[in-house]
C-alpha cells in the first residue's frame, strides 16, 4: 500500500520534471513591439537560437521585478535614468565593444550620455520621445493647439478639457513635463522645484481623466481622450489602425516648445545571463543598420543608427515628434540620487492615490 | 489498529500544507518583517546592518506605520475598498438571489443549461470582459447617448460613464456575479419543495412562505456567496486601474503602486498586512455567521 503511494507520488512528479530544450532559449526583458518580425527571423537564424521576449510596460516595473530577484534575461532593453539604477544595483555587466562591432554605425551623440558615462555598461539601440497627442477635430473646435505643456497644467485649457486628458502613469514623465512647463530642468534635484512642480500637478490633476501609460491610445481611439500625453511608437500605430479601421477620428502629434522628454533605450547585459556569448550576437545583430532600419520602418521607433536613418523614407524622418530637428530641446531622464528618489516617490503615491 | 505514520489520510494532507505553507504562511512572514525594514537607496529594502563612517545602524523602523496611520488618503483607499466591497456584494445579492431562485425553480432539464449560461462568461479572459464594459460604458456607446439624452432633456449637465466610481462598481459587480448565483443556486436547488407546499396549505401566502421558509433555509448560501464576492473585491486592483478615475482606487492599487512603480516595499507589506488583517476579519465573522445561523435552522422547523 505504502509502496503504491510513493509511486503514485513519483510519477506525479515526473510530469513536474520539465525536459530540456534541445535550442538554447535567448531571453530578452524588453518593451512590447520593440523588435521588427524580419529581425526576429534573421536573429534567430545567426544566433541559431529561439528568441524568448518578456514584455513589461514600464521601467519602473522591469527594475522592480529585477530588485525583486528576476534573473535569467540575456539582455535587458532599458531606459536612461533605469540603466544608471541597474549599474547602482550592481546588477550589469561592463560592454565589451571588440564584441560588438556594430557600434560604430550608432550616432555619436547619442552616445556618452550623463547617465552612462563612457557607455561602460550601455549602448543605445532606439528612442521614443514623449509628446501630446490629440484629436484633431477636437481641437479644432475649441481652438486649442496643444504645442505648449500649458494645455495640461493651464486653468484656462484645463477648464475646456476637463475629463478628456490622460497622462502617463509615471512619476519621471509628469514632473518632467510641470518642470518644462515651469521653466525648470526637467532633471531637477532642487527641493523647491521638485515642490513647485507637485503643487502645479496637484493643481492640474483632478481635470485629467485618468494617469494611464499602457492603454491611452485606445481612449484617443474611441474618441472620449481628447490629448493625451504619448510615445511616439504608440502613436504611430495607432494613426496606422485608425487609417486602417476607417475611424472617423482624426489623430495628431506635436512637440512642445518648452521642451520634451525621449526615452532613450539601450540594450544592456545583466550579470545574472546565463550566456553571455548569446547575449552580445543579440545586442550586435540587433544594432545592425538592417535591423534598426526595419524597426524604424515596421514601428515608429526613432533610432539612433546613422547608416539606417540615411536609408529611411521621408515618410518617417519628416514626422517631427519621431525624429525631432531640435535635439537640444530633447530631454534624456538622468537617475535621481536615493533621497530624491524616495522624496519623489512619496510624492507620487500622494499624487496618484488623492482624490481631489 | 494502529494508524502509521504514513497512512493515507495523513499523506493526502501534505500537498495542501505545504501549499499554505510555502505560499502563503512563508510569503506573510516575510511580509510582516519587511514591514520594519527600511526602504532601500534603489528599491528593495536596505540591508539590517550597515556601517555608516564608521559606526553601525540597525535598520529596522516604525516609519512605514507612522506614514499609513498619519495619511488620511490611505484610510480613504480602505473605507473606499470596504465601501465599493460592500455595494458589490449587496448588488450581487439583489441581483443573483432572484437568479439563482429561478434557476432552481424550473424544470430539471433546463436547469444545466441555465447554469451553463451564468458559466458562459469565465470562459473569455476576465480582462477582455473589462476592456468590453470600457466599450459599453465608453460616451461614443449607445448606453452613454440614451443616459445623456435623458439627462440633457430633464435639463442636466452630461455625465461620463466610464473613468468613474460607477463603472468601477459595474464592472465588479458583472465579474463576480456568478460566484454570489452558484453557491446560492447550490442551496436553494436543495430545498424541498414540500415544505412551501406544506406553508401554503396552512394559509401562508406566497410571500410569507418565502420570508419564513425559503430565506432562512437559504441563509448559509447568501453568506458563502457573500464572502466569495466580499474577500476577493477588497484586493481589487485591475478594475478601478481600467475603468475608474482618482476618485475610485483602492487599496489594491496602492499596493501594486508600491511595489511595482515606487518600490518601497515596507509600505507596501504594511498596507498588505492590514488588508490581510480586515480581510481575515471579514471572513471570521461571515463563519461565526454561518455557525449560528446554518443548518441548526433547518433542525429547529
Amino acid at each position: 500500500m505504502r509502496n503504491n503511494l510513493a509511486k503514485k507520488i513519483i510519477f506525479c512528479l515526473s510530469f513536474l520534471v520539465n525536459l530540456a530544450n534541445a535550442k538554447p532559449i535567448l531571453n530578452v526583458y524588453i518593451g512590447s513591439n520593440y523588435i521588427a518580425d524580419d529581425t526576429i527571423k534573421r536573429l534567430q537564424q545567426i544566433c541559431k537560437c529561439s528568441l524568448s521576449q518578456n514584455y513589461f510596460n514600464d521601467n519602473e516595473e522591469m527594475l522592480a521585478k529585477i530588485v525583486a530577484g528576476a534573473s535569467g534575461y540575456n539582455v535587458i532593453v532599458a531606459t536612461s535614468y533605469a540603466v544608471n539604477e541597474l549599474v547602482k544595483m550592481d546588477k550589469l555587466m561592463p560592454l565589451d565593444f571588440n564584441k560588438i562591432p556594430n557600434i560604430k554605425s550608432i550616432d555619436s551623440k547619442f552616445m556618452n550620455q550623463a547617465y552612462d558615462p563612457g557607455n561602460k555598461y550601455s549602448v543605445p539601440y532606439a528612442y521614443t520621445p514623449v509628446f501630446l497627442a490629440y484629436n484633431q477635430d477636437r481641437m479644432k473646435q475649441l481652438d486649442i493647439t496643444p504645442n505648449s505643456w500649458a494645455v495640461v497644467f493651464d486653468p484656462k485649457y484645463l477648464a475646456k478639457l476637463k475629463g478628456h486628458i490622460t497622462m502617463f502613469n509615471s512619476s519621471r514623465h509628469i514632473f518632467a513635463a510641470a518642470l518644462l512647463y515651469l521653466g525648470k530642468d526637467p532633471n531637477t534635484t532642487n527641493r523647491s522645484d521638485l515642490e513647485a512642480a507637485r503643487k502645479l500637478i496637484d493643481k492640474s490633476s483632478p481635470y485629467w481623466a485618468k494617469f494611464d501609460s499602457d492603454s491611452y491610445y485606445r481612449g484617443l481611439l474611441r474618441g472620449d481622450i481628447w490629448l493625451a500625453m504619448s510615445y511616439s511608437i504608440d502613436i504611430y500605430k495607432t494613426i496606422q489602425d485608425a487609417a486602417a479601421s476607417h475611424s472617423p477620428i482624426k489623430l495628431a502629434a506635436i512637440l512642445q516648445n518648452e521642451g520634451n522628454m525621449y526615452e532613450l533605450d539601450n540594450m544592456v547585459i545583466p550579470k545574472s545571463s546565463p550566456n553571455k556569448n548569446l547575449s552580445y550576437s543579440f545586442i550586435n545583430n540587433a544594432l545592425d543598420p538592417q535591423s534598426a532600419y526595419e524597426l524604424s520602418k515596421a514601428t515608429g521607433s526613432s533610432i539612433p543608427n546613422a547608416i539606417a536613418f540615411k536609408k529611411l523614407s521621408t515618410d518617417i524622418t519628416g514626422i517631427d515628434w519621431i525624429y525631432p530637428k531640435d535635439m537640444k530641446k530633447m530631454h534624456v531622464l538622468e537617475a535621481y540620487d536615493p533621497k530624491t528618489r524616495i522624496l519623489v516617490n512619496e510624492m507620487w503615491t500622494e499624487i496618484q492615490m488623492e482624490c481631489h | 489498529m494502529k494508524t502509521s505514520f504514513l497512512s493515507e489520510k495523513r499523506v493526502l494532507s501534505i500537498p495542501p500544507l505545504v501549499y499554505l505553507i510555502c505560499l502563503f504562511l512563508i510569503p506573510t512572514i516575510f511580509m510582516i518583517i519587511i514591514a520594519f525594514r527600511v526602504p532601500g537607496s534603489y528599491g528593495g529594502v536596505a540591508p539590517i546592518v550597515e556601517k555608516i563612517n564608521n559606526h553601525t545602524q540597525i535598520n529596522f523602523s516604525l516609519d512605514s506605520f507612522k506614514f499609513t496611520i498619519d495619511n488620511q488618503f490611505i484610510w480613504q483607499l480602505f473605507l473606499r475598498s470596504l465601501f465599493f466591497s460592500a455595494l458589490t456584494t449587496l448588488i450581487c445579492l439583489l441581483i443573483g438571489y432572484p437568479l439563482a431562485l429561478l434557476i432552481a425553480r424550473s424544470p430539471r432539464k433546463y436547469r444545466d443549461i441555465l447554469l451553463l449560461l451564468v458559466i458562459i462568461p469565465f470562459w473569455s479572459s476576465f480582462l477582455i470582459r473589462v476592456y468590453a464594459w470600457m466599450i459599453i460604458l465608453g460616451p461614443q456607446s449607445g448606453v452613454s447617448y440614451a443616459i445623456n439624452f435623458v439627462l440633457g432633456t430633464l435639463g442636466f449637465a452630461p455625465i461620463n460613464l466610464l473613468y468613474s466610481s460607477f463603472a468601477v462598481v459595474a464592472c465588479l459587480v458583472y465579474i463576480n456575479l456568478p460566484f454570489m448565483v452558484l453557491p446560492l443556486y447550490a442551496n436553494l436547488e436543495k430545498h424541498d419543495i414540500a415544505l412551501i407546499e406544506a406553508s401554503r396549505d396552512l394559509g401562508a401566502t406566497k410571500s410569507e412562505s418565502f420570508w419564513q421558509i425559503t430565506m432562512p433555509l437559504s441563509l448559509p448560501g447568501i453568506l458563502a456567496g457573500s464572502g466569495l464576492v466580499f474577500i476577493p473585491c477588497i484586493g481589487m486592483f485591475v478594475v478601478p486601474e481600467l475603468v475608474g478615475n482618482n476618485c475610485s482606487l483602492m487599496i489594491g492599487n496602492l499596493i501594486k503602486q508600491q511595489f511595482l512603480q515606487t518600490m518601497n516595499w515596507p509600505l507596501g507589506s504594511v498596507t498588505s498586512i492590514i488588508m490581510t488583517l480586515l480581510v481575515l476579519s471579514v471572513s471570521l465573522a461571515v463563519g461565526l455567521m454561518f455557525r449560528r445561523l446554518g443548518g441548526l435552522k433547518y433542525a429547529s422547523k
